[in-house]
């Protein structure tokens, strides 16, 4: 009991009153707020009629201060200092705590200490305020205890005495609730780690070869405490066919060799069958002679099914993921659903599974399908138990549906149903690329279709240019030769020029119609390969350019031993045009340069014919080996334009690829490779 | 000894017209009997239709055969004429304007004697038909002329 100094005797009785039944309160363990707040109206009862009570609990760091009770304070006023600072400058409360003293304030509107809430404590008629620190064990600050008026004034005499007491139980109340529930985290802990544990102990006297068992022994084996353990007890709930295992490492210790740990099942009293495991150390004497066994029991079976579930959901996913391949290369709707049955039934151990597919509200799939994996013995059992998941797809149509039937041990779980509804999304996934890719090939079928059709009607327009057009122009070539022959008197000179321009465009016009021809021949015709002396051909083709043209005086260098593996025909008309151009371009030079031959560079090795003719720009050249592309004007280098399309195409045909060098009158080298075939 | 003539089957006036002034720049000592169509070409070549009644034993020095005709296109006729003893080995130029492979081969298989492309240019046009009139009119022994069996 506290002394009560400067009471009045009736004031003392009713302190005594009011310590008395907070003490009650506390013996009750009634709760901590409830006890605060019980202290804080007792004591504002035994204060001046405007006194008003508040407990702020200290703590963290920070030091911070948290409303424990304040009954009679504004509660927005409780709100709003609720977890300040201690400090300084904080108030009545923030500066006891930090100072570790009483605070008497006794004008809050000048009191610097409340500078940074005096707007807030007057806007609540607060005026002045008396806080004292509580302390706890090891003199820590536990809580503040304060007293507000509503007038500027210090507390009385007696008003102090009151509050110290006041102070004390409050300290008392927290202090135990603190212990109270650090107990209790206590307890909780060690609880958690033995049943977490369940460890039993053993001993065994190597001399004696007695056995004792301790701890949680008991309780794995599902005994009552009062029962005590021993070597026969224990193996007796140990299963037969596991009591190999239990040598106790008898052996190992004899041999002095590092006992290894045993793993076994027992059959507890209630029948049901645990897994336990047990480790075990040797100890030795001063001497170093074996002197017992010392070893741990532990009830493993909660984890062995832990593990043997993770086991299993492992091995299912390696599974989903192996089912995710296989649906995804399943190219047929029939392939597709096979997969998927066979994987539904392996997934969940299902002795057969059913995928079926409805048929499509639009007809494009009017039958409905099913694959069947597995097959039952008999007849349907009438009391077979199944699973059906739907297979719905990404925009919530339903597809079908995957069944599995028939366990082959237990019933289907909910990680079944979990696992086989994965599988249906990835059927969905699957079904619907499956579509895709019918479509896709749908969709190829029709364009070869379309490429063959305009195929035909390319070659039927070549045959076309061929025939019909050669034969008007034949007409006009012939007649316009005619009247040159025979009418040429009655034309003036106008005339006569008019009908050489005639027959000039008759013979570009037939040229034209021929390399057209040729380039449409070259890129139809069936390629077949065979060695090619391109030697030989380049050889051929110069001496009738020097044939047609004695007068020109040209040096030709051929490099000997050009092969390549290609179509005999094709090659030759792609140097007949390489070394016509090479001809062509170096008419002015004098001499003239052409040369072919191969050449090695990174990728391999390509051929050229080069020429130091006109040359020409490559920035005006991107096109250069486009159908009628020509860099020279007609009237200086005759040609249609074709000939290097030609020529391009019959080297794509080849795999290989034609680039060109070039300089304005510097000459050009046009280079071509040729693929294995 | 029947006059001697070459039969042109051809359809192209503008071609009949080149053809008639290139084989007449050579003295062939030929009459030249154009018809106009395939079915025409049988017609005369078999005394049928409106030509019925005329003597068929009397066949052509050489025939010298479009392919692109009306009716009955050149290798038609050429199959018929082949088909029938009376004409199986009258010669048969094939003169035409397409050097397509796969015409060329036909041809041959259906058992012409020749093939040749009509040039463009006129003056290579003029040498050529009246080459090929000159080698069969003049240079060719031509089969002996069957009796009547």
């Amino acid at each position: 009991m506290l002394e009560f100094c400067g009471l009045s005797a009736q004031r003392a009785d009713a302190l005594r009153e009011a310590q008395r039944e907070i003490l009650q309160m506390i013996a009750r363990n009634a709760p901590r707020p409830q006890v605060l707040r019980r202290l804080c109206e007792l004591v504002e009862g035994m204060g001046p009629p405007d006194a008003r009570c508040s407990v702020l609990l200290v703590g963290g760091e920070p030091m911070r201060l948290r409303t424990g009770a304040a009954p009679s304070l504004p509660p927005a006023y409780c709100k709003a200092i609720d977890g300040i600072l201690a400090g300084p400058a904080q108030g009545s409360c923030g500066t006891a705590a930090w100072r570790r003293e009483p605070v008497i304030v006794e004008d809050i509107a000048t009191d610097p200490l409340w500078e940074h809430y005096r707007d807030l404590a007057l806007a609540h008629g607060l005026r002045a305020c008396c806080s004292i620190p509580v302390f706890g064990a090891g003199s820590r600050v536990l809580a503040t205890f304060a007293i507000y008026y509503a007038a500027p004034r210090r507390p009385a005499q007696h008003e102090l005495a009151l509050l110290q007491t006041a102070v004390a139980l409050a300290s008392v109340v927290i202090e135990q609730a603190r212990t109270e529930e650090q107990l209790k985290e206590s307890w909780t802990k060690l609880e958690l780690a033995q049943n977490i544990a369940r460890l039993g102990y053993w001993e065994r006297e190597i001399a004696s070869d007695r056995m004792h068992f301790f701890g949680e022994t008991n309780a794995i084996l599902g005994l009552p405490a009062s029962i005590s353990v021993d070597r026969t007890v224990f193996e007796a709930h140990v299963l037969e066919e596991d009591r190999h295992v239990l040598a106790w490492s008898e052996k190992e210790a004899a041999g002095g060799r590092v006992p290894g740990p045993m793993a076994f099942r027992i059959r507890r009293a209630d029948g049901s069958v645990r897994h336990l495991f047990a480790q075990h150390r040797l100890l030795e004497d001063a001497s170093g002679a074996p002197l017992k066994m010392v070893g741990t029991l532990q009830d493993v079976t909660e984890q062995r099914q832990t593990e043997h579930t993770l086991h299993h959901y492992l091995s299912q996913l390696a599974f989903l993921a192996k089912a995710a391949r296989k649906v995804n290369s399943s190219l047929s709707v029939e392939e597709l659903l096979q997969a998927i049955a066979d994987n539904a039934r392996s997934l969940v151990d299902a002795r057969v599974a059913v995928a079926v597919i409805l048929a499509d509200e639009d007809g494009t799939r009017a039958l409905e399908r099913r694959s069947v994996s597995g097959r039952r013995a008999g007849g349907s059992a009438p009391d077979e138990t199944w699973l059906e998941v739907p297979i719905v797809s990404g925009d919530g149509r339903l597809l079908g549906s995957i069944r599995v039937t028939d366990k082959e041990e237990g019933e289907f779980t909910a990680n079944d149903e979990r696992v086989l509804t994965q599988l249906a999304d990835l059927a969905a996934v699957g079904l619907e690329n499956a579509r895709l890719y019918a479509e896709l090939e749908a969709r190829v079928r029709r364009r070869t279709q379309e490429l063959e059709q305009s195929n035909r009607e390319l070659e039927a327009f070549s045959y076309s240019v061929s025939h019909d057009l050669r034969g008007p122009l034949r007409a006009i070539a012939g007649f316009a030769s005619l009247l040159r022959e025979q009418h040429c008197e009655s034309l003036d000179a106008q005339g006569r020029h008019y009908l050489e321009r005639i027959l000039a465009g008759t013979q570009r016009m037939s040229a034209l119609i021929d390399d057209l021809l040729e380039l449409g021949r070259v890129t139809r015709v069936e390629i077949r390969r065979a060695d090619v002396d391109l030697t030989e051909i380049a050889r051929t083709v110069v001496a009738r350019l020097c044939e047609q043209a004695p007068q020109r005086a040209v040096e030709v260098t051929i490099e000997d031993g050009c092969r390549v593996h290609g179509d005999p025909r094709l090659m030759e008309i792609v140097l007949e045009n390489l070394l016509d151009n090479a001809w062509k371009f170096s008419a002015g030079r004098a001499p003239a340069r052409i040369g072919f031959g191969a050449r090695s560079f990174a990728g391999g090795h390509a051929f050229y014919v080069r020429d130091n003719g006109v040359g020409f720009d490559l920035r005006y050249a991107s096109n250069l080996f486009g159908v009628f592309q020509r860099l020279h004007a007609a009237e200086e280098f005759p040609g249609t334009g074709v000939g290097l399309a030609t020529v391009q195409r019959i080297i794509q045909r080849h795999g290989g690829r034609i680039w060109a060098e070039a300089q304005v009158e510097r000459g050009a080298t046009f280079y071509f490779t040729v693929a294995e075939g | 000894m029947a006059e001697r003539y070459i039969l042109l089957v051809e359809d192209n006036p503008d071609d009949e017209e080149l053809t008639l002034l290139s084989l007449r720049k050579r003295s062939l000592g030929h009459d030249i009997v154009v018809v106009r169509d395939g079915v025409e070409a049988i017609d005369y070549l078999f005394g049928t239709g409106p030509y019925a009644g005329r003597d068929v034993s009397q066949v052509p020095t050489v025939i010298l055969l479009d392919l692109k005709l009306p009716k009955l296109d050149g290798l038609g006729v050429l199959e018929r004429l082949r088909a029938d003893a009376r004409t199986r080995t009258v010669p048969v130029v094939v003169l035409t304007s397409s050097s397509q492979e796969a015409d060329v081969r036909a041809c041959y298989d259906l058992g012409a004697n020749s093939y040749v492309r009509k040039p463009v240019e006129f003056g290579a046009f003029v040498e050529t038909i009246g080459t090929v009139g000159w080698y069969w009119a003049q240079l060719n022994a031509p089969p002996p002329v069957r009796g009547p069996c």
